[in-house]
């Protein structure tokens, strides 16, 4: 019985002696992170995070220039942070005055609800190693509800007005992902034009080739995703006339335009609408 | 006897559940250690007024990168006698990771145009670097991806050091930038002397230089970091093409080979030549131009190229009459 009132005593030293350091912890120290970010201060900030921050007041989009652990470091995806020069030339001409307050005046309700929340510009593509010669626009980044990222800001050139109209319409094609995966494009459409997708050898085929086939581009054939986004692109791209000629040459772009108008449509944006804007504001104004 | 084993037994218990309290991470030294590595590199950064030399590697040689650290607004300004930049501004963050810090060169830099270029022109294999040591001395940085996807963690090592005084061709402004008219003049279609001088061995080489200045528009479309927009940050390449001669026994001139140069930072580079041995032959990728001396019938302009912890192994001089 002693020995057993020794051992209880022992035993119970023991467990408050363990425990003594364990309650002494401090709660976890929330500057610890595994890859802690934290906004930059006021006082470092540059032109670029000034104007960022108006941009992010004015019209709720949080726009990323600069790569950090967290938004990079995924395995297999290479992507290289546009030079401070083209980001600020960039941001100033394409986002703070192209996009953003064209369509916030233009369809309020649609930019509402629908701009994503934050736009990261890379300085060229999408690679798969550190040295490949892969490009896209915006691949790993634009299929997802919130997040829009556009490629090839290091290329940009206020001057070449052709090029600044291509990355503007190419960025709603880049959106058209976002809006694809949010509400999501219907079995309806995929049907259109099923079992005829060209796959990877689309490369192989030529627009007019496409255009017969049923597709508004030959890479809107490589698979239904593309389809839809290629579809809006062009609709955007052309002049209501072009768009209504090209579809009355087949009955499958036909259907689809009719899909995809209405699918923005139903949602406050009326995608000749846009059109006429995107050419104004490339080819009409001074800047 | 009993009472002892179970007391011994006891003693056992004790002693390892205090080993797991020793284990555990105590938060507040951890944080205080990140805290003064963090300040510690940031002071480092803004002690060096000329900035800091990181010395890549490319095929086992070392090209000089200068960094220039504006701690008050996190911008850095880098110069490489691969190319020109006018306008070199890039962003830096000071991130903290696992029990660390992270120097992130976060916007488009010489170092991650160099990276996206791969070993031909550096070892370079992130843009992202685990801070080792910092120092008002030195700088011990590595790239925290080693190259491939799924490579394991942790790329080259460098040791930064503070630029000497004596580097003035990394200072901002170009001294003798050949892309304008009035200095293209100077040299185009002339001959000048390059006369040589390896320290290692104290071996003399006298050159005579040729200046074919054929620079045009299609060129750009060769250049690596112009065609890649990755890589893009440097201004349009200048390149040019440099008839090399020397003299032989009988004091005749005699060509060498005409090489590729393209313009640097105050600085010329034959890094382009890599499949026609250039290096073998000359022992320099590069050559900086320390001081410009014109008078009114010569431009003198002396030259150098370092060694892996910036001494001097090669100095010279170039000159051109230019009557």
């Amino acid at each position: 019985m002693k020995t057993l009132y020794y051992l209880l005593i022992l035993l119970g030293i023991s467990v408050f002696h363990s425990c003594k350091t364990e309650e002494n912890n401090p709660t976890i120290d929330q500057k610890i992170d595994y890859f802690d970010i934290t906004d930059k201060p006021k006082e470092k900030w540059n032109e670029l995070d000034s104007l960022c921050d108006s941009i992010y007041n004015a019209f709720g989009v949080k726009v990323i220039y600069e790569y950090t652990p967290r938004l990079i470091r995924t395995g297999y995806a290479y992507y290289y942070p546009p030079s401070y020069e083209k980001a600020l030339a960039y941001t100033r001409l394409m986002l703070a005055k192209f996009w953003l307050p064209t369509v916030k005046k233009a369809f309020p309700d649609y930019f509402a609800r629908e701009i994503p929340r934050e736009f990261i510009l890379m300085g060229g593509y999408y690679h798969s190693t550190q040295s490949d010669l892969n490009a896209a626009s915006g691949a790993g980044f634009n299929g997802q509800f919130y997040r829009l990222g556009m490629g090839g800001i290091n290329m940009f050139d206020k001057s070449d007005k052709d090029e600044l109209y291509d990355h503007l319409v190419t960025l709603w094609h880049e959106h058209a992902h976002n809006q694809d995966v949010k509400y999501g494009r219907s079995k309806y459409f995929d049907n259109i034009s099923v079992g005829t997708y060209y796959k990877e050898a689309w490369s192989t085929k030529s627009n007019s080739t496409a255009n017969k086939d049923g597709f508004f581009s030959a890479y809107g054939g490589f698979a239904p995703e593309e389809d839809f986004a290629t579809g809006v692109e062009y609709i955007t791209r052309k002049s209501k006339q072009e768009v209504l000629s090209l579809i009355e040459t087949n009955e499958k772009l036909k259907t689809k335009y009719a899909f995809i108008y209405r699918f923005y449509n139903d949602k406050g944006m009326d995608l000749h609408r846009l059109h006429e804007l995107c050419d104004s504001v490339v080819f009409k104004t001074t800047y | 006897m009993k009472k002892w084993i179970y007391t011994l037994a006891l003693a056992i218990l004790c002693c390892i559940s205090c080993e797991k309290d020793n284990i555990l991470v105590d938060q507040q030294t951890l944080s205080a250690s990140v805290a003064e590595k963090e300040n510690n590199l940031i002071k480092a950064l803004g002690s060096a007024p000329n900035g800091w030399v990181m010395m890549v590697k490319s095929n086992g040689r070392t090209v000089p990168l200068v960094l220039k650290f504006d701690t008050a607004k996190n911008i850095v300004r880098i110069k490489t006698t691969y190319r020109t930049q006018s306008d070199d501004r890039s962003t830096y963050l000071v991130n903290r990771g696992t029990g660390g810090v992270i120097l992130n060169f976060s916007s488009g830099s010489v170092i991650s145009s160099l990276m996206r270029q791969g070993p031909n022109y550096s070892d370079l294999t992130d843009y992202q670097f685990n801070v080792l040591n910092s120092t008002t001395d030195s700088v011990s940085l590595q790239c925290i991806r080693s190259g491939s996807a799924y490579g394991q963690e942790g790329g080259a090592v460098y040791k930064l050091f503070k630029t000497p005084a004596s580097w003035t061709w990394a200072d901002d402004d170009l001294k003798f930038d050949l892309r304008l008219k009035v200095n293209e003049d100077k040299t185009k279609n002339k001959i000048g002397q390059l006369k040589l001088k390896y320290l290692d061995t104290g071996k003399e080489l006298n050159l005579w230089l040729y200046h074919i200045i054929d620079s045009f528009p299609g060129f750009l479309f060769s250049d690596p970091f112009y065609s890649d927009a990755s890589s893009r940050i440097f201004d349009p390449y200048f390149r040019y093409s440099i008839l090399f001669a020397e003299l032989n026994s009988t004091g005749e001139l005699v060509p060498i080979r005409t090489y590729t140069a393209i313009q640097g930072h105050n600085s010329i580079n034959f890094k382009e030549n890599y499949n026609v041995e250039f290096y073998e032959k000359f022992k320099f990728d590069y050559l900086v131009y320390k001081s410009i001396k014109q008078e009114k019938d010569k431009l003198s302009i002396q030259v150098a190229a370092y060694d892996e912890t910036g001494k001097e192994n090669i100095t010279g001089e170039y000159t051109i009459e230019l009557k």
